[in-house]
């Protein structure tokens, strides 16, 4: 990809609502753990379920910003 | 013989990751924006090294460890703000970056100053971020000092090492600038992964068979550890997300956080950063594992010393040259930020508080750099305990940043006043709460209420400010 040699000059990097949209879902996911997963069962491989919930959007928050940047790039 | 062979070996490794870092820039040649931000060249893998290395501190280190041994669940808020800070990143950091590149801004008060148009306003943001940074350094020694403290036996004076040790660092940022303390940051991540893997895996693989069986222990004699408590309750579930929030907005308002992004190559570099950094957080589910494994291993530590928690039990069951690679790592993990950090700080003094002349920026912030380590370590020999404290406010105090950052982006930015207004009364609710020694406020972080009321008088002031700019003169 060559776009990490010369910047795009683009007025909002083709930022659309849809794309924050996609990216508040993370966002909010983990910012309202407490209220939607405060709880020990079920276990996740032996992790409590509150642990196990933060971690799992933990990495679903690079498939989200991956996701992101392709409807960025398509702009 | 036994503190000897692990300061040895701690002494080892600092002196080897320094040497390595200068070796890294021997051929660069410094000016001011070489120093303070890598010449504007950092790529994916340069950027994600100094990004992670910055983040990931001894507090990450040591402190996460220790709320998972002291307090249980309230500590997965760490997990999960940083992954908020890459989240806002993404969109707020590339604009930035833009208009930095094209105006020559070096520091996140400059941004401030350009775009608000106002240098008072430099000044106020350079104002904060210099002095909400020196708890934040402080905390560094005192992780260094624990470290020390359990490799040494209790042999040495803890807090003169501390001192060499600071001043080793201080040598290095001297000479290297930012992009020594990337190459830093390479040795530093790699031991302290390696550190953390062994706490977080092999230390409870030992003890208890397996990391699934420690939690179900720990379940076992505290029932409600891996819960949180109601809403309402200090540490609860309100704070939490409170927390989470302002942690995780707050995460790139720190002058080393802006400074790094900065040095970014292009805005798709600080994406892709953006984007996969989150998985490195997957390390703090080992520390928490470190810390879970010494509740059950070593009871009975309270208070702040819980931060000690699995160094202890290393510092008990291992040999002398495994505790000092593991108290290495950590002193990395706190020198390394803490060279990032006071660079940044310095150069907002030689930029924005105390301008010099572009010829002899590079000089002056070296100067600064001086000033500041030797405040910091004089501020923290004297008064250790209530500095923790300080730190608290310190991630309250730079998030109130956050809002005319964001804003400024916006088509019609609000007017300086605003969001100098807004700071300031922010500033001012904080210091009230930390006098009254109100942390939280109806179950949530006293520092949202402040947030809350900085973008509040941002709008109100911008509507009556705001309203008379665009009056048309008569």
């Amino acid at each position: 990809m060559g776009s990490e040699q010369e910047p795009d000059d683009s007025d909002n990097d083709g930022i659309t609502i849809g794309s924050i949209v996609l990216a508040a879902i993370p966002f909010f996911a983990l910012t309202l753990a407490p209220f939607v997963a405060n709880r020990l069962e079920p276990m996740i491989f032996g992790i409590p379920f509150l642990l196990a919930y933060c971690v799992f959007w933990v990495l679903m928050t690079p498939v989200f910003l991956f996701c992101v940047d392709r409807l960025r790039k398509r702009r | 013989m036994n503190s000897s062979i692990a300061l040895l070996i701690i002494l080892f490794i600092i002196v080897g990751t320094i040497g390595f870092g200068i070796l890294g820039v021997r051929r660069i040649k410094m000016n001011p924006a070489q120093f303070i931000l890598g010449g504007r060249s950092f790529g994916v893998v340069f950027l994600w090294l100094l990004s992670a290395g910055e983040v990931y501190t001894s507090f990450t280190f040591l402190g996460a460890a220790g709320w998972a041994y002291s307090r249980g669940a309230p500590a997965f808020y760490i997990i999960c703000y940083l992954t908020l800070s890459c989240i806002t990143i993404f969109f707020y950091m590339p604009p930035i970056w833009r208009i930095a590149r094209q105006h020559g801004l070096l520091t996140n008060a400059d941004y401030f100053a350009h775009r608000y148009q106002s240098r008072a306003l430099g000044f106020l943001t350079g104002l904060v971020g210099v002095v909400f940074m020196i708890p934040y350094l402080t905390l560094q020694l005192t992780g260094i000092q624990i470290l020390l403290q359990i490799a040494g036996y209790g042999a040495i004076d803890s807090i003169r090492a501390a001192g060499v040790a600071f001043a080793l660092i201080i040598g290095f940022v001297l000479i290297s600038g930012l992009r020594g303390a990337a190459w830093a940051s390479l040795i530093k991540d790699t031991l302290v992964l390696a550190g953390v893997v062994f706490a977080g895996i092999v230390l409870p693989i030992q003890f208890f068979g397996s990391p699934q069986a420690v939690i179900s222990k720990v379940v076992q004699v505290h029932p409600n550890w891996m819960t949180l408590v109601g809403p309402t309750e200090n540490y609860g579930t309100l704070w939490f997300a409170s927390t989470v929030l302002l942690s995780g907005l707050g995460g790139y308002s720190w002058p080393q956080e802006i400074t790094s992004q900065l040095a970014a190559k292009s805005p798709d570099t600080i994406r892709r950063n953006a984007t996969i950094l989150p998985v490195y957080q997957i390390m703090l589910l080992l520390v928490f594992f470190a810390g879970f494994t010494a509740l059950l291993v070593k009871p009975g530590i309270k208070g702040q010393d819980a931060d000690q928690s699995f160094m202890l039990v290393v510092q008990e069951h291992y040999p002398a040259w495994l505790l000092g690679l593991i108290a290495g790592a950590g002193c990395l993990a706190a020198l390394v930020p803490a060279s990032a950090q006071i660079l940044a700080a310095a150069s907002l003094l030689s930029r924005n508080l105390f301008p010099a002349k572009e010829e002899q920026l590079t000089q002056r912030t070296r100067l600064w750099i001086i000033v500041l380590a030797l405040l910091a370590f004089g501020l923290w020999v004297y008064n250790r305990a209530s500095l923790v404290g300080l730190l608290l406010i310190g991630y309250s105090g730079i998030t109130q940043l956050f809002p005319g950052v964001v804003l400024s982006l916006r088509k019609q930015p609000p007017h300086a006043w605003s969001v100098a207004t807004g700071i300031i009364v922010a500033l001012v609710l904080l210091s009230v709460f930390a006098l009254q020694g109100t942390s939280v406020i109806y179950g949530a972080h006293a520092g949202t209420v402040a947030l809350a009321a900085n973008v509040g008088c941002v709008f109100l002031i911008d509507y009556f400010v705001g309203a008379r700019r665009r009056k048309p003169s008569p």
